[in-house]
């Protein structure tokens, strides 16, 4: 059973946004998305497109440290996270949460 | 020029009730007054009437003509797709190669500054950077002190001629029907645009499991009935603004409640960000819900960065016994006062005039 | 990096004020050490020499609750009350201690009086005028000791007794830090980010509580907004979509300070009590996505 909200923010990702090969993973709380974006989130990384991960959420949503923190467990080994805020009417907002104290990059 | 004068001819109206339209009246031409009194006798207010459906507590508008006459009538709604107007079909079809070329969409004219931008602090980087070794050897390059003095008078208005690249990925395959790009994209409004169109125009029609619903209907499912509903408060600013010609659009990317626009997106950058809080008759049920001068100082910030007015509204929230005791909807909001505060940073020694 | 560059720290500790809940300091030398202990503070006096302006300010430093927690923590300063508990700590004195003060005036005196008999005494001699007695001498010049008045918090050198008091008394320092009334979550953030080596300031001015330099902000840009919010508290997703707006715009990120609260048993083996303390803090940065 597909869930509204993530449907949502995949769509969001593959035809707004223009990411490519997006598709759910189930986790043990909640449902996120993994994906390639259309460019380098982040201009200064090394290497060149990697997998993201998206967690989908709606503006009136709670989220928690503790949330944020099981979810970057279950993820071993990601540091970082985009979370897809879906406002109701329609606009989706995104946001990258690194795992940690994160030096800013030039913009 | 005439791109503008064209915007004015499209979004003549702002909302979608027209006023009766009367030809003038030429004072020595008899006929322009019997054509005058015509109109004027079968005078009825034009309704561009649409139709929504409210599904998984979103307001979807699927059909095309629709989305158009949203729009043109007062900016209403945001293409799912899009930044604001719903312009994917356009972009996907420019994209993936199907259909002809037309102007360049808002989304692509931002996306092509934004190029623009990053390759011009590249270069400016670079060019720094090889002021500063020369300076370090004591030697003043003219040539680089001129490039970089010419690289600071920022060209605004980049002059976008462009060709477009074909972009058709796997994931597009499933957008095409016989060849046919389909509109994937509809209009969403948000919970305070539909209940305006609904109770205060009457110029739309709402369907829940394919049935229409009622205004009090639509209330019922929108809101708790509590005097301090999110949906009520949030809703009677919206009506508000609009009311007094304001076009009023979702804040969420300035992390404020609305935007409000003198005539709408296209023609200018919103002057007015709002944020809206309760003010209770209790004073303590103001403290609990009171919010820190923090939060405050953050918000104005990102604001101020923009150029743009914050303006606090807070509402005057009634008693529940008021509240109930009223029966019609019209008089449930007449029971909510608007009040409104400009906040702006003033900077001592900056601000002095 | 701090401890290198502080070279000028001695084994002395440092005093701070505490008047009116607030922590003060008064000493410019002090400052300055403070300053190669990464601890900043705010300059909150009016300038004598401008006083109609407020973009310089003066003496004295303000130091936020944490910077005083975390520099009487690691043993760096000592609080040092206000008038009235002085007062009630000098009634408190018994005939003994007062007596030992006096002692210590006197000493102070006599030291005085020799100096400028050895003074007097060159100076007649150069002139060639010396040949008055010495007691005659010693009357003239007590008419001319002047007991020094200190105007900062040197004064309580004057009575190395009354320093030794406070300073030792661990329930005067305990209940003077108490008095403070310090956020414990607030402390465990600035610690971890102290041990990181961040130098940290009032965040008010970017909707943070602090603000986080690299280093030294005459050296750096800051890097941070730090915000410190408990491990089941709703971070707010308005507040993310504010903060990461508001910080990627300056080229800073929007740091989420928490601590775990569970009672997990993390590593069992040896630590050190700064690590224990530190190790259940967690940090997220926060950045717009440049999309969307």
């Amino acid at each position: 059973m597909s869930i509204p909200l993530v449907d949502q923010v995949q769509q969001n990702l593959l035809f707004q946004q223009l990411w490519t090969q997006v598709t759910p993973i189930k986790l043990s709380n909640i449902t996120i998305l993994q994906g390639f974006p259309k460019e380098k989130l982040i201009s200064d990384d090394e290497t060149n497109l990697n997998k993201e991960f998206v967690l989908p959420i709606k503006l009136k949503d709670e989220i928690t440290p503790n949330m944020l923190d099981q979810v970057f467990k279950e993820l071993q080994g990601v540091k970082r996270l985009v979370l897809g805020i879906v406002n109701d009417d329609g606009t989706v907002v995104y946001y990258i949460v690194h795992d940690g104290v994160y030096k800013p990059k030039k913009n | 020029m005439s791109k503008r004068a064209s915007l004015g001819q499209v979004h003549k109206y702002s909302l979608p009730v027209h006023p009766i339209e009367v030809p003038n009246i030429v004072p020595h031409n008899p006929i322009s007054w019997v054509q005058f009194l015509i109109a004027y006798w079968k005078g009825v207010t034009v309704v561009q009437t649409t139709t929504a459906d409210f599904v998984n507590g979103q307001f979807l508008v699927s059909n095309d003509e629709d989305i158009k006459t949203l729009w043109k009538n007062g900016f209403f709604g945001k293409g799912i797709f899009s930044r604001s107007e719903a312009t994917w079909y356009d972009r996907t079809q420019k994209r993936l190669g199907l259909g002809e070329f037309k102007n360049l969409t808002i989304e692509e004219i931002t996306a092509i500054r934004r190029d623009e931008r990053k390759k011009f602090k590249k270069e400016r980087a670079k060019l720094e950077a090889k002021q500063a070794e020369l300076k370090k050897a004591g030697i003043v390059d003219p040539f680089i002190e001129e490039r970089l003095e010419l690289k600071n008078l920022r060209d605004k208005d980049i002059d976008v001629k462009v060709e477009r690249t074909i972009d058709f990925r796997d994931d597009d395959q499933q957008l095409l029907v016989d060849g046919k790009l389909q509109n994937l994209e509809t209009l969403e409004l948000f919970a305070a645009e539909a209940f305006f169109l609904k109770f205060a125009l009457n110029a739309i029609n709402i369907r829940h499991n394919d049935q229409p619903i009622s205004t009090v209907e639509l209330f019922n499912k929108l809101s708790s009935s509590k005097v301090d509903d999110l949906f009520i408060m949030n809703y009677v600013v919206y009506h508000h603004y609009r009311s007094l010609g304001w076009c009023v659009r979702s804040g969420i990317k300035f992390g404020t409640e609305y935007l409000l626009y003198k005539r709408g997106p296209p023609f200018h950058h919103a002057e007015h960000a709002v944020i809206i809080l309760p003010n209770y008759k209790d004073e303590q049920q103001n403290e609990q819900v009171a919010k820190d001068f923090v939060w405050l100082s953050s918000i104005s910030r990102v604001i101020g960065g923009v150029r743009k007015n914050l303006i606090i509204v807070f509402v005057d929230i009634p008693t529940q016994e008021e509240f109930d005791s009223c029966e019609t909807l019209e008089e449930k909001f007449k029971l909510y006062k608007i009040n409104e505060l400009l906040y702006r940073r003033w900077v001592a020694n900056k601000n002095r005039d | 990096m701090n401890k290198e560059e502080g070279a000028m720290v001695t084994d002395e500790k440092l005093p701070i004020s505490i008047i009116n809940n607030k922590a003060f300091i008064f000493d410019l030398n002090v400052i300055k050490k403070l300053r190669f202990l990464g601890i900043g503070g705010v300059l909150s006096g009016t300038l004598p020499t401008a006083p109609q302006q407020n973009v310089f300010l003066g003496l004295p430093l303000q130091l936020m609750i944490e910077e005083v927690v975390w520099l009487v923590e690691n043993e760096y300063a000592y609080l040092v009350p206000e008038r009235d508990f002085l007062n009630d700590l000098i009634q408190g004195l018994n005939n003994d201690d007062v007596l030992q003060i006096q002692n210590e005036k006197q000493k102070l005196m006599d030291l005085e009086q020799n100096e400028k008999l050895i003074q007097l005494n060159d100076k007649l001699d150069k002139l060639g005028k010396n040949n008055t007695s010495d007691e005659t001498k010693l009357k003239n010049i007590n008419q001319s000791l002047s007991i020094k008045i200190f105007d900062n918090s040197n004064n309580l050198k004057n009575s190395e007794f009354l320093k030794k008091t406070i300073l030792q008394n661990k329930l005067i320092q305990k209940n003077l830090l108490n008095s403070l009334n310090y956020n414990n979550l607030n402390y465990k953030i600035f610690n971890h980010l102290k041990l990181k080596n961040y130098f940290l300031a009032p965040g008010l001015r970017f909707g943070g509580k602090f603000i986080g330099y690299p280093g030294d902000p005459l050296r750096y840009h800051a890097h941070l907004i730090i915000n410190t919010i408990n491990w089941n508290q709703d971070i707010g997703l308005m507040n993310i979509v504010n903060g990461g707006r508001l910080a990627t715009g300056v080229k800073k990120v929007w740091l989420i300070g928490s601590e775990r609260d569970d009672d997990e048993d993390e590593q069992e083996d040896e630590q050190d009590e700064q690590e224990e303390k530190d190790e259940k803090v967690r940090c997220f940065s926060v950045e717009w996505a440049g999309f969307g």
